[in-house]
């Protein structure tokens, strides 16, 4: 794995980030929507951007992920909440949904050049489908700085992926998270 | 005979999904122009996408094109969309505010939606 | 209260002063009285519009020890103001700092700037010291400039050191955003930037990114801000209209207030 294009120490940098912030209250961080630059107006989810400086600790005991409940019927907040919790559960820093058309449903923390990869990544995924005995419904791709890893899930509507961006590709149990927390939201949707 | 219970309901339903991106939707009766169930809605928009939305049919035929499938989307000068669902024998127009609605939200939840709603109601 | 912010980067040639001076017009097209302060001792505002020459400024208001806010320029925007720097001899640029900060004359700028302006930027030279760091002494906020390249990103946390360093010793200035500047997704080592840039600053870096687009060389040549650059501006100029969006709500800009209503259009 090469070294990153600033060569930045994330640890390091996350502490002095900290250090300058201004204080916030709760900031409205509104996800990226499909359709135009600008932020919505109205219906932006809240989630706290709380950064806090990484304190040298002993390897902690493995966490239990808890399960996603969604409690909207809402598509837009069912979705929200589910990128909310990939990025809460999981080691990440950026998450989207997105559907067969590799278009963005909802998406916190990722770039325009993430967007943009989905649509291909999906599209070349149908040719892997075809082949017997492979799975195609998760993976990992290596982005040059980053790693995505992808889950998707197929419905009457359509395929649904969701997929999370961050250092390293996540385990199979990560995987196996994702999908069943995916699987729950598609189907209010 | 169309439940247009269900099709208020749809409307309802849809104006949930998209919120303030939606700026207005009507769904008609494509053979008698009459307006069934809508939001903030335009008659001279049903006069017009009817005639599109014929004239467009027509045009694939005529050129051995694959016919018209659930809908086509036009994008229009002022931050909108306007979007144009085929029910078959009705029509299904939608004026969406493309800074406030999400693209993929519309495609992938709320058209599908609605093409299951109206024909729950045609079934009636 | 009027709010502060310091446009700054360690490296010259981001765009620091471009993105100062359009972001100054998008605020008062959006009706806040906005004062624009050049500090850098090359008078880069300065030099970026025509019709500012040598009039005297900052560095006039130091040498006479005159009002912190004498010699203030009125442009076509009511809501526009700017002050520049004036001419500096070369080899007194080392003591402009040392003496500003001595008259502490741009917390003396803000100050004075409470009873007219909603909201005063910075311009800073490139780099750490010098009038950079008074500025950055002075200011409520800092908007870290970084164009999509390498070395760009490997000094960006060094500005972020000297801020931290700041606050240590009493400063209440604070990162209020990361902007990219030239960003291009036709290079794939500008984009890996720019996806490094999204991936480590995260909520600290603005959404709106600033593109590579010959329409800045242009409104350099002619010595305006994009916005006056022709009756229908370019399309670009709309990304400060965003930029600055996103400003005033990390910034809780107060709108309005007592006095503040609906505006008769026609008297």
């Amino acid at each position: 794995m090469g070294r990153s294009v600033s060569w930045t120490e994330p640890e390091k940098l996350a502490a002095l980030l900290a250090s300058v912030a201004p204080p916030r209250p709760a900031a409205l961080v509104p996800l990226v929507p499909a359709m135009g630059a600008m932020r919505a107006a109205g219906g932006a989810r809240a989630r706290t951007a709380a950064v806090t400086p990484p304190a040298p600790a002993p390897p902690a005991p493995k966490k239990v992920t808890p399960r996603l409940v969604q409690t909207s019927d809402n598509p837009s907040d069912r979705l929200d909440a589910l990128v909310g919790w990939t990025l809460d559960h999981q080691p990440c820093t950026g998450a989207f949904v997105a559907d067969d058309n590799g278009l963005t449903l909802a998406a916190h923390g990722i770039s325009e050049a993430h967007v943009a990869l989905v649509g291909p990544l999906l599209s070349a995924l149908v040719a892997v489908r075809a082949i017997p005995g492979i799975d195609a419904s998760r993976g990992a791709l290596w982005l040059g700085t980053n790693m995505m890893s992808w889950v998707e899930t197929r419905t009457e509507r359509g395929g649904f992926c969701l997929g999370a961006v961050g250092r390293e590709a996540l385990s199979i149990e990560a995987l196996d998270e994702l999908r069943d927390a995916l699987d729950t939201t598609v189907r209010g949707l | 005979m169309i439940d247009t219970k269900i099709l208020d309901a749809a409307v309802s339903d849809l104006r949930n999904i998209l919120r303030d991106g939606l700026v207005a939707t009507d769904i008609w009766d494509r053979t008698a122009g009459l307006s069934l169930a809508g939001y903030n809605q335009q008659p001279v928009a049903v006069a017009l996408f009817t005639r599109i939305t014929q004239e467009l049919e027509s045009s694939l035929v005529d050129s051995s094109f694959p016919p018209l499938a659930r809908y086509y989307l036009l994008d229009m000068e002022g931050n909108h969309t306007a979007v144009v669902v085929n029910h078959g024998t009705l029509l299904q127009g939608m004026l969406v505010d493309n800074k406030r609605a999400n693209l993929g939200i519309l495609i992938a939840v709320a058209i599908p939606r609605m093409l299951e709603s109206v024909a729950r109601a045609k079934l009636r | 209260m009027t709010r502060s912010i310091a446009f700054a980067s360690l490296k010259g040639g981001v765009g620091k002063t471009t993105a100062a001076l359009n972001c100054a017009f998008a605020l008062a097209r959006r009706g806040l009285r906005t004062l624009i302060v050049d500090t850098d001792p090359q008078g880069a505002i300065g030099l970026s519009l025509d019709g500012i020459g040598d009039r005297p400024g900052l560095a006039a208001n130091l040498a006479n020890d005159g009002a912190a806010l004498a010699g203030v320029i009125k442009t076509r925007l009511p809501e526009l103001h700017l002050l520049p720097m004036g001419h500096v001899d070369a080899l007194n640029v080392d003591r402009l700092a040392v003496e500003a900060r001595d008259a502490d004359v741009l917390r003396r700028v803000i100050d004075f700037a409470q009873r007219d302006y909603e909201i005063v930027l910075f311009d800073t030279p490139a780099g750490l010291g010098g009038m950079t760091r008074v500025a950055l002494e002075a200011v409520e906020s800092v908007i870290a400039v970084v164009q999509c390249e390498p070395l760009a990103l490997r000094s960006l946390p060094r500005l972020l050191e000297l801020l931290a360093h700041l606050r240590e010793v009493g400063a209440s200035c604070s990162l209020l955003g990361v902007l990219s500047t030239m960003s291009s997704f036709r290079d794939p080592v500008m984009l890996a930037s720019l996806e490094e840039l999204w991936s480590f600053y995260k909520d600290q870096i603005f959404e709106t990114a600033i593109p590579r687009d010959a329409a800045f060389l242009q409104a350099s040549r002619a010595g305006v801000p994009l916005g006056l650059l022709s009756r229908r501006p370019p399309a670009v100029a709309a990304v400060f209209d965003r930029l600055v969006g996103e400003i005033e709500e990390r910034i809780d800009l107060q709108k309005g207030g007592e006095d503040d209503g609906p505006i008769r259009l026609v008297d």
